[in-house]
Order: structure tokens, then sequence, then C-alpha cells
């Protein structure tokens, strides 16, 4: 356990050193840290329109009001702002397959998948998407007069971070196909078309169709259950699901992941 | 270079985008999920008689979806990124020394890439009208396939023209690759590829109809799902010449003026 414990302080030290060499690049590439904002704010724009929609509507539909269904785009803004904090390790990945910059990261004395993952940390990407995520969340959560327990903000903040892991998991495995295919820019438009089925809370969405986002490619578990957590709307057997899925899907990508790093060859580099 | 050299570039460019064929299908089949994504919401606030649309009725608002993913994917660009690596990488300087005109050449590989997408994306697309006509109930009109097919021509010209534009900013900004991310999504969203902006109040509509971008993906969707008059139309397909008119302009006195300003660096 000691030892576990002396891992587990050296790779969050790793990752102390990795966000202040990030942060150091991109300081000194300003004009980019500001672009990178100014994109990202973009997308959330398009999210923003279907909180709009929504707020307009102002009514009850499939069981979430107007409010409910706020908190639940605010966290799939959020958590996609979070997510974009290391987007550019997953960008980089099929380009590092192709020309044999990956040779590098394997020589290293870490876990491959930790650097390889998490060496690249973008501060500028999530700072409008977590803060408007937190402005809605907030605003939903007051609107809606629902309880601010120590319990409900904490099952909140677990199912967000549980939503997190998810979303590392289970969108790296359609960058692992680069080990495979030269081209992979078709499985990360798809994948991102998935994603962004949480635009709108699953309720939204018929019984097959969440069903199928539910237990099947657990996408919906992402942004709904911390709002539905605190609604006190999770059977308990949704919130073991809510806590064993992100680990299923951890252990799935492991395998592709010994899979793909057996299939790499190293070509050129 | 003769029209027929422009003939070949084309070709090369569809040759390019076929390469990787698993890709090509895999690309087109990702923008069917926020077609089923906007399906459903639309259904949900209809049935709840909850949606705000200005006046568009739920089968327009459907037809309005499934049309508004498949022609901002057809007029959806992606050289611009190439252009300004040229630019920056001096891979300009093969261009400037053979009798070939830039934009030209871009504009025959960028339609050529698209030429089998668009191809299978308009088959959608009588499909779907085809679809909404024995589902929802809402006439098949060929004339307005007509029109709605000339809208996309002058659409892709158009969007090419605006881009290209952008782009050629390239020879006064360093580093631009990310200004591309940030207008391409903003040009998606003012140009009702997400939503028809008239739904979200007379300025969004009036805005619309005065900017450019509208007519790249509302005018065109609006064109078949019966929203507008023959008139409106009309008017238009006159917006479009105009504003193709103002970027081609503003593209060649960006052209020449960069070109001069162009060092030739690598390549």
């Amino acid at each position: 356990m000691a030892h576990v414990w002396k891992r587990f302080q050296y790779y969050l030290g790793l990752l102390g050193t990795f966000a202040k060499y990030s942060l150091m690049e991109q300081m000194e590439y300003r004009i980019n840290f500001v672009a990178g904002i100014a994109v990202e704010c973009g997308y959330m724009l398009i999210k923003l329109m279907y909180a709009v929609l929504i707020l307009n509507a102002g009514t009850e539909i499939n069981g979430l009001t107007a409010n409910e269904m706020l908190m639940c785009i605010g966290t799939y803004i959020m958590v996609t702002g979070i997510y974009m904090g290391i987007y550019p390790n997953y960008w980089a990945l099929p380009l590092s397959v192709r020309d044999g910059s990956l040779d590098m990261l394997l020589t290293k004395p870490v876990n491959t998948q930790f650097l390889v993952t998490l060496r690249k940390l973008d501060f500028g990407m999530p700072i409008p998407d977590v803060l408007c995520g937190i402005v809605l969340i907030v605003y939903g959560w007051q609107q809606e007069g629902l309880p601010v327990t120590f319990a409900n903000v904490a099952g909140f903040v677990v199912f967000c971070m549980t939503g997190w892991f998810l979303t590392y998991c289970l969108f790296l495995i359609p960058e692992l196909l680069s080990f495979w295919f030269v081209s992979n820019n078709g499985s990360q438009a798809l994948s991102s078309a998935v994603f962004d089925f949480n635009n709108t809370p699953m309720n939204l969405y018929p019984k097959w169709l969440q069903r199928i986002g539910i237990f099947l490619l657990p996408v919906f578990l992402i942004t709904n259950l911390p709002t539905l957590f605190v609604m006190g709307a999770l059977s308990p057997a949704m919130i073991a699901w809510g806590l064993i899925a992100p680990v299923l899907v951890f252990l799935l990508q492991r395998i592709l992941w010994r899979r793909a790093m057996r299939r790499y060859t190293s070509a050129s580099g | 270079m003769k029209p027929a050299g422009y003939g070949y570039v084309f070709a090369m460019g569809m040759q390019k985008a076929m390469a990787y064929r698993a890709d090509f299908f895999l690309s087109l089949a990702s923008c069917i999920f926020p077609i089923i994504m906007q399906v459903y919401l639309w259904t949900a606030l209809y049935a709840a008689g909850a949606a705000d649309t200005n006046g568009y009725t739920y089968e327009q608002m459907i037809l309005y979806t499934l049309l508004a993913g498949i022609t901002s994917r057809i007029v959806a660009t992606g050289f611009e990124n190439d252009v300004a690596r040229d630019i920056k990488d001096g891979g300009l300087n093969k261009y400037l020394i053979k009798p070939v005109h830039y934009g030209g050449y871009c504009f025959a590989e960028f339609a050529g890439s698209k030429a089998a997408a668009v191809v299978f994306l308009l088959l959608v697309a009588v499909a779907v009208l085809g679809g909404a006509s024995a589902w929802l109930g809402m006439p098949f009109d060929l004339l307005r396939l007509g029109l709605y097919g000339a809208s996309l021509v002058l659409a892709v010209v158009l969007n090419f023209s605006i881009l290209f534009s952008i782009a050629l900013l390239g020879f006064w900004l360093t580093e631009i690759s990310q200004l591309f991310g940030t207008i391409s999504i903003v040009i998606m969203v003012i140009s009702g590829g997400v939503f028809p902006l008239d739904i979200f109040g007379p300025a969004a509509a009036a805005a619309a109809s005065i900017l450019p971008f509208g007519y790249t993906t509302q005018f065109c969707v609006n064109i078949v799902n019966g929203q507008l008059t023959m008139n409106q139309i009309g008017l238009g397909f006159l917006a479009q010449l105009g504003w193709i008119a103002v970027f081609t302009a503003l593209h060649t006195l960006l052209w020449r003026q960069g070109a001069r300003h162009y060092t030739a660096v690598g390549g």
C-alpha cells in the first residue's frame, strides 16, 4: 500500500512538472494561447444555443425542467473544458505514430500512457468552458431550488470526475486506431459527433437510444448523472453503474492500448 | 494555365479525397449524429408545445435540420490551412514561377476534393426530400429542388471566396491556423448550419439576411422547405451573386498586395 501511495505521489509530482512546463510554453506563444480560448469560445457558442432554446422553452420536457436541463448542459460544457485541457495529447498521438516520434516517449522510465496522454496540458481552452459551465450549473441549481447539502455537492463532484475519467478513456480509443490505420480523421470526427450527443440531456432521446448511451457506449453517463443525482432521480443500481462503467471502459481501453503498443512498428523517426 | 490544366488539378483533388476511403465515409457518417440529436430535440420541444421558432412548423424545422446538416457539409471548406502553410513555409514559390493562377488552382483542387462527397450528399438530400414528402407531407417541388441545386453552386463559390480572402491574411499574420478554427465555427453558426437564425429573434433574422454567411446555408435550405417566396428566392440569388463579387474583389486585392509583401523563404 505504501508503495502504491509513493507511486501515486510520484506521478502527481510528474503531472505538476508537466503543468509547469506546459504553462511556460504557452506563455511563450501568447497569441496562440488567446487563439485557443477564442476557438473554444466558438464551440461554446454552439452549446449555448442549445441552452438558449431550452431556456426559451421554459417548460418541463420528459421529466426534466428547463433549469435541470440547463444544469446538464452546464455539466457538459464544464467537462468538455477539462477534457480540452488534455486534448493536445490526443491530437498529437496519431501524428507521433505516423512520424515515429513516439519512440522517444517509449524510452522514458514512466508509464507510457500517462506520458502520452498527459504530458501537454492546455490552460487556455478550458477557461471559457469551465467558467461558463459553472455559471450554468449554479444558475440552474439555484433557480430549481435544489438543496445545497454536502451529500449533493459531493455526489455532483464525484460524478463530474467519473464523467471526465470516462471521457478520457472512451475518447482515447478512436485515437488508438492510428496504430492500425494511416489516417483516422474520420474516426475522430465520428467520436466527437458521438460526444456531442451530450449537447442536450438524455431525457430528450427515445428509450432505445438512452439504453445504448448508458450501457453500450456510455456517453450519456458523462454529463447526465451529476444532475440526476442532485435531483434524487438515480436508482442505487444506476449509481453503481455510474461508478463501475468508467472502470470497465478503462480496462477495455488498457487492453486496446497494450495491443496498439504491440502493433507499433516505429516507422520513420 | 489552360482550362484543361485546372481539370487535372480537379481530378487530383478528387483522388486525394478518395485516397483513404474508410476515413472519407466515416467523416460523412459523422454528420448523421448531430442531425439525429436535433431531430429528437425538436420533436421533444414541439411535443411539449414549447418550441418558440418564429413561424417554422414542425415539418419545416425537421426538414431544415436534415438539410442544414447536409448543406453545411457540402459548402464546408478546409483548404485555408493549406493556403496559410504555403504562404508561411514558402510552398507558394512553386506556384509563383508557373503559369498558374493560385486562386484558380486552389478552387480547382477544393472543388475536386469535394466532388465525390457532394454527389453522395446530394443523393442523400434528394432521398431526404422524398422521405419528407412521404412521411411529413412536405411538397416535393422539382422547381425548388432545382433552385436549391443552383443556390448550392453559388454557396460553394461564396464560401470559397470568403475563406480564401481570410486565408490570404497569412501574408501579414504569421500564425493564423487557430484563427481558422474560430472563424469556421462562427461561420457555421451564423450561416444557420446549426439552427435557423430567425428563431433567435428579429435582430438575428435581420443579420442573416444582410450578412453573407446566411447565403451559404440558411438561404439554400429555406428554398426547399418552403420558408421563402419566389420573390425572396430571387433576391437571395442576387445577394449571393453580390457577395461573391465583393469577396472576389477583396481576395483579388489581397492577393495583389500580399504577393508584393511576400518574401520567398524556404519552399
